[in-house]
């Protein structure tokens, strides 16, 4: 069993109120701001970011020194923390706005001084109106105590930091759908190319946006130094450590802190007690739920970003989603669908018409009413949308569930529609085994079953 | 220039050029929903999908809308992938969409309609219930047909990009999303009607061609809106010698791809205008309708004893901007060579207002098509002269182009020409005008003209007939022939095209212009360059 870790979860104000910045301060909090500020360039603080190996928290796991490498040599430029955390199945950046707002402001100074920063957002998802309160008051404290404001700490830096309540919509949570909203527009996904708001971004200008779990992250690594950071996990999976949220049927939902290599059984049977009542797993999605489903013979992977890529699936943002055998996957797969498909923000052909349109299918196969036909047509809807996109959206949270729990619960929706009822199969039953589907890379999500390729032949 | 590859063929093209436009310069049609020339790209139908080469031999999705010619690009237009995406956007962008082609006006110019014939499958896989949101009244011109629409955006980007008005948006989200004004505020602009001809479906319909005849049994024709001096190019649909619409006709140099809703829809006061049958002739102080040769016998009687009795120079001329330039050509030179005669005037409109969009499109404050260009065969912009002859009695009788359906003479004009001995007027209705007139010719109205007319930058364009003149009137260049005719001079011909090359001879800044050259985009007069665009 790996050992679980105590850095993001740690308790810096040592009991007292978590925005208390004087409690921080004394536990020794905005040390890494001092640090960075007072004894690196930003030169070295960019290399030390590079060297730490860390990948972005906020579910592609895309690395963040690379996406800091890739701002484009204009200023002003600018940082938009992103908090607008609503993947189903996500909570860890909400417990970090709610026991950490100082070290994401930390984060966020230390990023905006490397960077040549002067001004940052941080974009809170509307519905966390409470933390969106503690996190201006949070900001007024470090304003107060010269951490934001002009010359900060003496050394000729300004910068201010403003909370951007988010507006209510999943897709805000897209990068550049997040700079469209904080212009005041609709939140609509820009076009790509240009491919990183690093090149064009908020006001055409280069724009870093980062989770705010990484914002957090950054201050740790600035803290422990890159060498130290980098020893926990792995290059591959990412260094640093994780938070994995279990929610679902386990004993002991929460947030659990460990590095990458972690496996998904020891997650589920040990940091979270089991399944509850003691029953069987019947799947697992890993990250969010756009993350490929995991099925029971699948959970002895490590959590890495890496090695649940080479499953198909996916890292995310460390949210997982646990069923056990009362769970119907029709069911589940139509929870997941629904909310993609009130969640899709209209702006695209093909997801704004064919997620919702697989959302009915799905209804309907719940309800007894499912054609022989609806599975392959849900798989060739996929396909149609699959890279047809503006944004990611479209295939995330959109294809990528249908595609998974679809092919790899095949026999239970077969059943649903042969039986013209809701059927819950027993779990052996109820997903096919590793040889009978396949995935096919690059992308997460891309599953087909071998068998369609031998009807083909056949 | 560029050298580039499509499916496996070499072209040469404009370099910078936009994908689909560089396309369809090549004959090759790429489908799209929500490009539009006129307007930035948005990249949201995703009909125009097509495969580019990213790296050496490798091809990705690109939007081709979104791509600018570079040298040695290379495109798959046809491959599987790009052909399946087609399938899937016509499958997809129907789902919703009504089955009311029958009875939908937009059926025959309808782009779902285009490319479901040519991309999409002939059944529908889709079993569920559609959404049929209820149509909504967006402002005096533009009905929404919200279950037609595709969402594809030209309407908001028109109104933000465009006329800068944003009354336009989307609310709600994915599948539930509708093109809404904001409560309160309608689609009211002036140049709103223009979202019905961008809308590529019909959803977006002006309240004035709304269940008409279908569109395919109408005839064309290109001419110019009369509406004011930007001279905007326009396609007129005509059945049965009544016109059903105005369309704004592409012209980069002019007004672009738009009208203003004034100038689209003026078509209805000129066409409803109630007009004059016959020639009118005066008689016990009265206008009494006579028959042709009466009124040309009145006309030219009364011309010859105010030259008799007064002198050549007693006869003067005034011209008219809404009639052509070879009407006003025809003119001065029935003036200088029948009447003897120096003193022209121009009867101007007085001014409107003028209005210029945030893209820089103009309604001129000039309401009237052709003053520059009247001015220019005249040689004279006012009516100065004309009312000083009057005044210090040396002008005793008149020649006036009227043809103004909306105009009213000022009390000062309207005093002088009464104290005329004689008065010859061309006019389309009984106007003030005409009221003072010993003789009246029943003229055309521009839509009814063949010549060529200049706006206010300078451009010489060209003015078709939508049908002939109405009851008794008659081509006011013919009148003017006939009448040169009877006073003994040789007019030469009324046909527009020889009076535009006898002008191109003899008039300033209109040297070597031919109807070839003025084609159906107008041409700089005396080869200047505008100063700038009007359109946008």
């Amino acid at each position: 069993m790996a050992a679980a870790l105590e850095i993001l979860t740690a308790d810096p104000t040592a009991g007292a109120d978590p925005g208390d910045i004087d409690a921080y301060i004394a536990g020794g909090g905005y040390g890494a701001v001092r640090k960075a500020l007072k004894s690196m360039s930003q030169a070295e603080l960019i290399e030390e970011i590079n060297a730490s190996g860390i990948k972005g928290r906020g579910g592609a796991g895309f690395s963040t020194g690379m996406k800091w490498n890739l701002c484009a040599d204009r200023y002003p430029r600018y940082l938009c923390a992103n908090a607008d955390e609503s993947e189903p199945g996500s909570f860890k950046d909400r417990l970090l706005l709610e026991t950490k707002p100082h070290q994401i402001v930390e984060g966020m100074i230390i990023t905006c001084y490397a960077l040549g920063i002067n001004l940052g957002y941080i974009y809170i998802r509307g519905e966390f109106f409470q933390i969106i309160d503690q996190m201006e008051a949070a900001l007024e404290d470090a304003r107060k105590h010269g951490f934001l404001g002009a010359d900060i700490l003496d050394t000729g830096f300004d910068l201010e930091l403003y909370v951007h309540p988010g507006a209510g919509a999943y897709i805000c949570g897209e990068e550049t759908g997040l700079i469209e909203s904080l212009e005041g527009n609709r939140p609509y996904p820009r076009l790509k190319p240009p491919y990183f708001p690093a090149a064009i971004g908020l006001w055409g200008q280069p724009t870093i946006v980062n989770n705010v779990e990484t914002m957090a992250q950054i201050a740790t690594i600035v803290d422990m130094g890159a060498e130290a950071y980098k020893e926990i996990g792995s290059e591959e999976d990412t260094t640093g450590p994780r938070l994995f949220g279990l929610c679902g049927h386990v004993k002991n939902p929460g947030i659990y802190e460990y590095d990458s290599g972690v496996t998904l059984r020891e997650l589920i049977y040990d940091a979270a007690g089991g399944i509850r009542d003691d029953n069987r797993l019947k799947g697992v999605i890993p990250g969010g739920i756009s993350a490929p489903i995991l099925t029971p013979e699948e959970i002895d992977t490590p959590m890495g970003f890496g090695a649940l890529g080479k499953l198909g699936s996916m890292g995310g943002t460390g949210g997982i989603i646990v069923m056990d055998e009362t769970t119907s996957m029709v069911d589940a797969l139509l929870n997941a669908s629904s909310f993609a498909a009130h969640e899709s923000c209209g702006q695209c052909t093909p997801c704004r018409e064919g997620v919702p349109w697989m959302n009915d299918i799905l209804r309907r196969i719940q309800n007894g009413k499912g054609r022989e036909e609806d599975l392959d047509l849900l798989l060739d809807i996929c396909k149609q949308i699959h890279g047809h996109t503006v944004c990611v959206f479209g295939q995330a949270p959109g294809v990528w569930p249908v595609r998974t729990i679809l092919v790899k619960y095949w026999p239970e929706f077969r059943a649903c529609i042969e039986r013209k009822e809701l059927v819950v199969l027993p779990v052996d039953e109820s997903y096919l085994r590793p040889d009978q589907y396949e995935h096919i890379p690059p992308l997460p999500g891309n599953f087909r079953l071998k068998a369609e390729e031998a009807d083909a032949a056949g | 220039m560029a050298t580039i590859t499509i499916d496996d063929r070499q072209y040469t093209v404009e370099e910078g050029r936009n994908l689909i436009d560089a396309a369809a310069d090549l004959g090759i049609d790429i489908p799209h929903f929500c490009y539009h020339p006129g307007l930035a790209p948005d990249g949201n139908c995703r009909m125009c999908l097509t495969e580019m080469e990213i790296r050496p031999g490798q091809f990705g999705i690109v939007t081709s809308c979104t791509i600018r010619i570079k040298d040695g690009m290379n495109f798959r237009f046809n491959s599987p992938a790009v052909l399946d995406n087609r399938k899937g956007i016509m499958e997809f962008l129907l789902i919703n969409h009504p089955l009311d082609c029958p009875w939908c006006d937009q059926a025959g110019e309808c782009k779902l309609q285009d490319h479901s014939f040519d991309h999409g499958r002939g059944h529908s896989r889709f079993v569920e219930t559609k959404r049929v949101p209820p149509k909504k009244d967006l402002g005096p011109h533009i009905t929404l047909y919200t279950t037609r629409c595709i969402l594809c955006q030209r309407c908001t980007r028109f109104c933000d990009e465009i006329t800068g008005t944003s009354e336009l948006g989307v609310v709600q989200m994915g599948s539930k999303s509708e093109i809404a004004t904001f409560e309160g505020v309608p689609l009211d602009n002036k140049m709103s009607a223009n979202v019905a001809d961008i809308c590529p479906v019909g959803a977006l319909v002006t309240k004035d061609f709304l269940y008409k005849p279908r569109i395919w049994h109408y005839e064309k024709v290109n001419t110019l809106c009369p509406g004011c001096a930007t001279g905007c190019n326009t396609t007129l649909e005509v059945l049965h010698q009544k016109i059903y619409r105005t369309r704004p006709r592409h012209n980069e140099a002019v007004n672009g791809h738009w009208m203003c809703d004034e100038g689209r829809f003026c078509y209805h006061d000129w066409q409803d205008a109630d007009r004059l049958q016959s020639p009118l002739k005066r008689v016990d102080g009265e206008l009494r309708q006579v028959t042709w040769p009466d009124a040309m016998d009145a006309a030219v009687s009364g011309i010859r004893s105010v030259l008799d009795g007064e002198g050549d120079s007693a006869m003067g001329v005034v011209g008219s901007s809404m009639a052509t330039n070879e009407e006003n050509y025809l003119l001065s030179k029935l003036g200088k060579e029948a009447f003897g005669s120096s003193t022209t005037g121009l009867n101007r409109k007085p001014d409107g207002e003028a209005w210029t969009s945030k893209s820089g499109f103009r309604i001129a404050a000039d309401k009237a098509p052709n003053s520059r260009g009247a001015g220019d065969m005249l040689g004279a912009d006012s009516l100065d002269d004309i009312l000083r002859g009057i005044g210090d009695g040396t002008i005793r009788g008149l020649y006036v182009l009227g043809g103004d359906i909306g105009q009213t003479l000022p009390p000062e004009v309207a005093e002088a020409f009464g104290k005329l001995d004689f008065l010859v007027v061309h006019d389309v209705r009984l106007s003030d005008l005409a009221d003072l007139a010993d003789v009246v010719f029943p003229g055309a109205i521009p839509f009814e003209k063949n010549g060529t007319m200049t706006n206010a930058q300078g451009r010489v364009q060209r003015l078709n007939p939508a049908f002939p003149q109405a009851g008794g009137a008659r081509e006011d260049g013919a009148i003017l022939g006939y009448v040169g005719q009877r006073m003994g001079i040789e007019m030469g011909g009324t046909d527009p095209a020889e009076i535009l090359e006898e002008i191109s001879g003899r008039v300033e800044g209109y040297g070597g212009l031919t109807y070839d050259l003025v084609g159906d985009q107008g041409v700089m007069k005396g080869g200047e360059e505008p100063s700038e665009a009007a359109g946008g």
